[in-house]
């Protein structure tokens, strides 16, 4: 009896470490749900119009297209090819915007995402999404941005 | 000579086959003490404590200094060896205790001769004085033993020492050497449970590969899951060539009303009031409105005809309402002459 409780007092005294198992499961559980859950946005030159209902359209299918507001109160917007606003990438009038649209289908991508401005005119929405609907196959899609992320004033 | 049996309360272990002499000696060294058990050997007599047997107890003789008989303390061999052998090098002093028969000091044993058990196998089996068997060889000198013993005996000494040191202190190893034979029974079961708790303490696992192969899936998926999604809403792709065909004839163009038979009609003008079917709306009213439209005439499209001045977010607000209620979406442009 002596053993025996000399062995308890001496395993009773060891035990002041902390189990971390239950952690390292919990803090995988956090990363695979945010894993699964987790998609990453472009963010646009531009600031975009807010919706509710938007869809996800993958950038490995779609071609985008930059509408900014016009530089004067009667002037055209300003299109440019791409996610920036690069003046190297502008696209003057209705045939560059075709080409370019074409030029991106046979690359596999037949969706056109319309990054526009919400100040942009309507009609000017318009006038670029018909020169882009030139191109056989192609889908029409207005950019927005997610309801109540919007940064800034 | 008679011979005894002798039961160690403190190592819990049976010297079998010594003689009073031996017992004697036992006793001068501080191997046996008073209250140590014995009974004629291999009889079945009750268990007697040596003080009250005449011829065990010892003479009254003065004895010498006061030096304590040390007791020595016995650890199970097992995962603890290891823990035990790790704290030899303390050395084998033991604090004095301050009662009688508890703490010993540590001293150098005096030689034991062993004493053969008696049998068919006592030259080749013998019992030395710490009560373990001993094979010796037939005809070998007992006295080869002797290496062994007192490295088993210094064993022990260190044993006790650490044991003494582990319970953190002299009371506490007071406490721990009480021997409550009343619950014996109750604590060899606990103690077998507890025992297997112990072994299965010292079985660790290693969650070094886990953690590896988990974040090796993280990145994968890190890596592969990294897409950019454009959020967006569909629209038909205009027709290029109706603007140029309703030049052309303007008789194409049809008249609003007979667009409201199939569309719900949504009317948004250059400052961005809305009206719908004509009847003018505030904007956060536009998607009950339409709703009831669709529930009332089983019109199932909205026709969006928007001011080409009018901001682009008051036309994705139009979008966003049919959405939300399911209707499709067909984008009007007026003619020039409602322009």
């Amino acid at each position: 009896m002596l053993l025996q409780q000399q062995l308890r007092g001496l395993q009773s005294a060891g035990d002041d470490h902390i189990d971390l198992t239950p952690m390292v499961d919990t803090v995988f559980q956090l990363l695979t749900f945010l894993l699964l859950t987790y998609q990453v946005s472009s963010e646009a030159a531009v600031s975009m119009p807010e919706a509710r209902h938007g869809v996800g359209v993958d950038e490995r299918e779609a071609a985008v297209l930059t509408i900014a507001p016009p530089s004067g109160p009667e002037g055209s917007a300003l299109v440019y090819f791409g996610l920036k606003a690069d003046p190297e990438r502008q696209l003057l009038d209705d045939e560059a915007i075709a080409e370019a649209v074409e030029q991106a289908v046979v690359s596999g991508k037949q969706r056109v995402v319309l990054q526009a401005d919400a100040a942009v005119p309507h009609g000017e929405v318009l006038r670029v999404a018909g020169a882009a609907a030139r191109v056989e196959g192609v889908s029409i899609h207005i950019g927005v941005e997610e309801s109540g992320s919007r940064r800034g004033p | 000579m008679a011979e005894w049996d002798l039961f160690h309360l403190e190592t819990m272990q049976v010297e079998r086959g010594l003689t009073a002499e031996a017992v004697a000696a036992g006793l001068k060294a501080g191997r046996i003490g008073l209250d140590d058990l014995a009974r004629p050997a291999g009889s079945s007599e009750t268990w007697r404590r040596i003080a009250e047997i005449e011829a065990l107890k010892p003479r009254p003789v003065q004895a010498g200094p006061q030096a304590e008989p040390k007791r020595p303390r016995v650890e199970p061999a097992g995962p603890r060896a290891a823990q035990k052998d790790r704290q030899s090098a303390r050395g084998g002093e033991v604090e004095a205790g301050g009662k009688e028969g508890r703490m010993r000091r540590s001293e150098p044993e005096p030689t034991v001769p062993i004493e053969p058990l008696s049998g068919p196998l006592s030259t080749s089996i013998v019992l030395d004085d710490l009560g373990e068997m001993q094979r010796l060889a037939p005809g070998a000198d007992p006295s080869v033993l002797r290496v062994v013993r007192e490295d088993r005996r210094q064993e022990r000494a260190l044993r006790e020492a650490m044991s003494a040191e582990d319970l953190g202190g002299r009371a506490e190893a007071e406490a721990v050497a009480v021997w409550d034979p009343l619950a014996e029974d109750q604590e060899a079961a606990e103690f077998t449970l507890a025992e297997r708790g112990g072994t299965g303490k010292e079985e660790d696992l290693d969650l070094a590969a886990m953690v590896d192969v988990a974040f090796q899936l993280i990145m994968f998926f890190m890596v592969t899951a990294s897409t950019i999604y454009f959020k967006s809403l569909e629209i038909p792709p205009p027709d290029p060539d109706r603007e140029k065909t309703a030049q052309q004839a303007p008789s194409v163009a049809r008249p609003l009303d007979e667009l409201m038979e199939n569309n719900i009609l949504v009317e948004v003008d250059a400052s961005g009031q809305i009206q719908v079917d004509h009847e003018p709306i505030p904007p956060e009213m536009l998607v009950a409105k339409m709703r009831a439209a669709r529930e009332a005439s089983g019109r199932t499209a909205m026709l969006l005809m928007a001011d080409l001045r009018t901001p682009h977010r008051n036309a994705v607000r139009a979008y966003d309402a049919a959405n939300e209620i399911g209707l499709e979406i067909k984008v009007g442009r007026p003619s020039l002459g409602e322009e």
